[in-house]
């Protein structure tokens, strides 16, 4: 438990945003009334996150499978996700609990900006895994 | 955009809803844009075998992104929205019609903030955002 993988970078590009944003219907990227900030919609958060979720499946000792739902997924953001922000983002196991047929896996991947290291997403999801076992 | 302004938001108030359906080439490039490969979404032998309703099912996180959608929009902007939260209770199957919406439950006076109960809900009513347990908070101007 509280076991984290080694960090991985990301790097914010105008045409991954782009790319995300038509896939969800949403103008973007969007640049902010104040301070001219070219930003990503909050949920772009997903490609450096649950779409890297790819961390756990390579861990043997984990033996996470595809069998598998995404139970519920928050994040906190302390400032917005800027195309060609660098970020540098840890996996953490924080839960992993039996319930019956099922393992349910709490990860959190805290993203912070590689420049300073100021925290700029915190990501928490659960992962459901039907293990098949009564 | 605009944004809302403290003295307008009230408790009770409702965002204006978004309605779409989420059909398999959706979901395609959902998946690819996102880079979850889950072949629970795009796959109908896999989802045969695993999936809860036996069929491929709509990722989570699209329908996340939707609600996001419609948050933002009511907000004023991206850097406007300052936390995300969704249980994703029913599984979606591919093809459903999904509406997205959110109510104001609590005002913060002194960060000026709004927290939304949000949800997305399929026309056969299966909650696929809950919003019992969704939740997104909200800068006000």
């Amino acid at each position: 438990m509280g076991h984290s993988y080694p960090p991985y970078r990301y790097e914010v590009s105008r045409e991954k945003v782009r790319e995300y944003a038509a896939a969800t219907g949403v103008d973007g990227p969007a640049r902010t009334a104040e301070r001219g900030e070219v930003i990503a919609p909050p949920t772009f958060a997903a490609c450096f996150t649950v779409g890297r979720f790819d961390a756990l499946f390579a861990d043997p000792e984990l033996g996470a499978h595809w069998n598998l739902v995404h139970g519920s997924q928050e994040y906190v953001f302390h400032r917005p996700v800027r195309v060609g922000d660098v970020l540098a983002c840890t996996p953490r196991i924080v839960d992993l609990r039996a319930r019956g047929r099922l393992d349910v896996l709490t990860l959190q991947i805290d993203c912070l900006d590689a420049d300073d290291d100021t925290p700029v997403v915190t990501s928490r999801g659960t992962l459901i895994f039907f293990t098949g076992k009564e | 955009m605009t944004v809302p302004s403290w003295d307008e938001v009230e408790v009770g108030q409702r965002i204006p809803t978004d309605r779409e359906t989420l059909d398999q080439a959706h979901l395609i490039a959902y998946a690819a844009a996102s880079g979850d490969l889950n072949p629970l979404h795009w796959d109908p032998d896999v989802a045969a075998e695993v999936s809860p309703t036996g069929g491929i099912i709509a990722h989570g996180m699209l329908n996340m992104g939707n609600v996001s959608r419609a948050v933002t929009r009511w907000a004023g902007g991206p850097e406007r929205v300052l936390s995300l939260a969704a249980t994703f209770k029913a599984p979606c199957p591919v093809g459903s019609t999904v509406t997205y919406g959110g109510e104001v439950v609590e005002l913060d006076e002194h960060a000026r903030t709004a927290t939304l109960a949000v949800w997305a809900e399929t026309e056969d009513g299966a909650k696929v955002v809950d919003r019992r347990s969704s939740r997104a908070v909200v800068q006000l101007g």
